[in-house]
């Protein structure tokens, strides 16, 4: 294959936050996925019931673009984006700058990634992949998702870069093009910890944040009125499982990535209290897996009784309960 | 959560996920999804049905193939609305045989690039029989015109 | 000079058309007292837009929606995000 060798591929837990680890660090500038999700406040939860999606659903990260936004913002990063109107512009530009040796950040619709296997393939607008090269007709992708270095034609590729729909990649690029080496990170932790609580407790809508789980709490006992029958039902309440487990969370909707931030930030700020936090998001993430086991369970079982919904609601609204006084509590630390 | 309690044992499917390791430390591993472990027999006969349900509406004029792809790929209508350039209304009225009747050519292809389907595949089904799958490989392949593709068929 | 109401209803139509890529009614054809939310409303959208539209308002008139304020109220319809604004004194674009 032909792409930088000196190009090092690993799987991530989520791609937006992989990507950006990728490029930074072989671009010489390390850090870890934890560090980067964190900086950027990513944590979050939102109840979502849009004709967007084919039914309700929840969210449990910040904005797509956002982290990326956000670590440039706090790290000093200048990272050079492109948009593109026109298609074969922006696949003459990739092939550009994959000409000049570079490894370039790309967003894309998940659906057209062939190497993975069609069951797994949703249309989602908002995949992130680096592209680290060129081979005939094929690009060479590093996906966070993926265990090896994969390759996708150029026709499969231009149709995930220009995908329409919501949140459309519009074919947008971006590579680091200035890093900052000189980052005191003793003033960052405090400011990214704040921002992430008043995310959950602060902003103006009651979907978002803590009410958001109070809200995915008390809708789910109307999902049976949503749904087609049984089978359908039992699809929706075990996507539960997915969307917290096997969405690229790194597992209890980032709660445990988080964990990990607040612990490396704990042994930077030589915090006791963070690495504390760090304990209790951590348990508020077990109990999040308890929540998808559970979910998975009922919903193979067809056990989806009023009974049976009653008591995954009461579980979620805990959760509600737990992360409004975690981050009460996170918001006063500095 | 520890690193012994979250990992699984699955080649076919692996994440990354943040854990307790044994030095106290947090951080990544890469295990088995446990999800695909255990459920991914399920999920294949919920898919197979859903399949047939589709199919058997699409057949007793009761949805068109549109409204069948969009629910079998999980799409939500104003997602779909927006990548077919129309609004939700009108996009509303070709779930139904008499509206997906009156699409033009050039939608119907900008529906199949959607859904990544021939747009011969809006207007047939290939259906191989239990028994015969595993003797049977079907394959549709693309030709310089947009509109035609070739169906293969071959004994494995 | 101050904008009158039909430029300020305007102008926050088509901010809601730029944000959310909206590309099947033009800002003029928009209704700006039909509820934002309603299946009534020319533009389509539903609750979760909202999340786009505060940003984007914020971001435009270089004004806070926190959550002292009845959001609820604000986003309305057009013209509630319009009277809003002249009550905030945020008429003018910042962005």
């Amino acid at each position: 294959m032909d792409y930088n060798n000196n190009f090092e591929h690993k799987m991530y837990a989520h791609c937006e936050t992989g990507t950006l680890v990728s490029l930074l660090n072989n671009a010489g500038y390390k850090i870890t996925e934890a560090m980067v999700f964190g900086l950027a406040s990513g944590i979050f939860f939102g109840y979502l019931d849009t004709k967007v999606f084919s039914f309700p659903t929840f969210i449990v990260r910040s904005k797509p673009g956002e982290v990326r936004k956000n670590l440039s913002k706090v790290l000093n990063i200048k990272l050079k984006t492109f948009k593109f109107k026109d298609a074969d512009k922006g696949m003459q530009k990739l092939d550009n700058l994959l000409a000049e040796g570079k490894v370039v950040g790309a967003q894309v619709d998940f659906f057209y990634m062939d190497y993975f296997p069609q069951w797994m393939r949703v249309h989602n607008n908002v995949h992130f992949i680096n592209i680290i090269g060129k081979e005939g007709n094929d690009y060479i992708i590093s996906d966070s998702y993926n265990r090896e270095i994969a390759k996708l034609d150029q026709s499969l590729l231009k149709k995930a870069r220009w995908a329409g729909g919501n949140m459309a990649p519009k074919g947008f690029l971006y590579y680091p093009e200035k890093l900052n080496p000189d980052v005191d990170l003793k003033k960052l932790i405090p400011k990214t910890i704040k921002k992430a609580a008043r995310n959950m407790l602060n902003l103006p809508l009651s979907f978002i944040g803590v009410k958001g789980i109070y809200k995915f709490a008390d809708k789910l006992k109307t999902w049976s009125k949503q749904v087609r029958d049984i089978e359908h039902f039992s699809h929706e309440i075990i996507k539960i499982n997915i969307l917290l487990e096997e969405q690229g969370t790194g597992g209890a909707g980032f709660r445990y990535m988080y964990a990990a931030y607040l612990k490396q930030a704990g042994e930077i700020m030589n915090s006791s209290v963070l690495n504390e936090m760090s304990e209790q998001i951590m348990q508020i993430g077990d109990d999040w897996r308890n929540i998808s086991y559970f979910a998975a369970k009922i919903g193979k079982n067809r056990d989806l009784g009023e009974d049976r919904i009653a008591e995954l609601s009461e579980m979620i609204r805990k959760q509600g309960d737990a992360e409004k006084i975690f981050f009460t509590k996170l918001k006063k630390v500095y | 959560m520890k690193e012994k309690d979250i990992y699984v044992d699955f080649d076919a499917h692996k994440l990354v996920f943040y854990v307790e390791k044994e030095d106290n430390s947090y951080g990544p591993i890469i295990s088995g999804s446990y999800l695909s472990a255990n459920y991914l027999d399920d999920h294949w006969m919920k898919r197979k049905n859903l399949e047939e349900q589709l199919r058997n509406q699409v057949i007793a004029n009761e949805i068109s193939p549109i409204f069948y792809y969009m629910t079998f790929f999980e799409m939500g209508p104003k997602d779909l609305a927006i990548r077919a350039n129309m609004s939700m209304r009108k996009l509303t009225k070709t779930f139904k045989p008499e509206g997906f009747n009156k699409l033009r050519v050039a939608q119907l292809k900008l529906f199949a690039d959607i859904f990544n389907i021939p747009v011969s595949n809006l207007f047939q089904t290939f259906l191989i029989k239990d028994d015969d799958q595993e003797k049977i490989e079907m394959k549709q392949a693309a030709t310089d015109n947009e509109l035609y593709h070739i169906t293969i068929i071959n004994l494995k | 000079m101050t904008k009158n109401n039909n430029e300020l209803t305007l102008e926050i139509a088509q901010l809601l058309i730029d944000s959310l890529n909206i590309t099947h009614v033009e800002a003029k054809d928009v209704n700006i007292t039909t509820p934002l939310f309603s299946e009534e409303n020319e533009l389509e959208l539903d609750s979760v837009d909202a999340i786009e539209i505060v940003v984007a308002i914020q971001r435009a008139y270089g004004i806070r929606i926190n959550s002292e304020l009845p959001t609820r109220e604000i986003l309305n319809s057009i013209q509630s995000i319009a009277d809003f604004l002249i009550k905030e004194n945020a008429t003018e674009k910042v962005a």
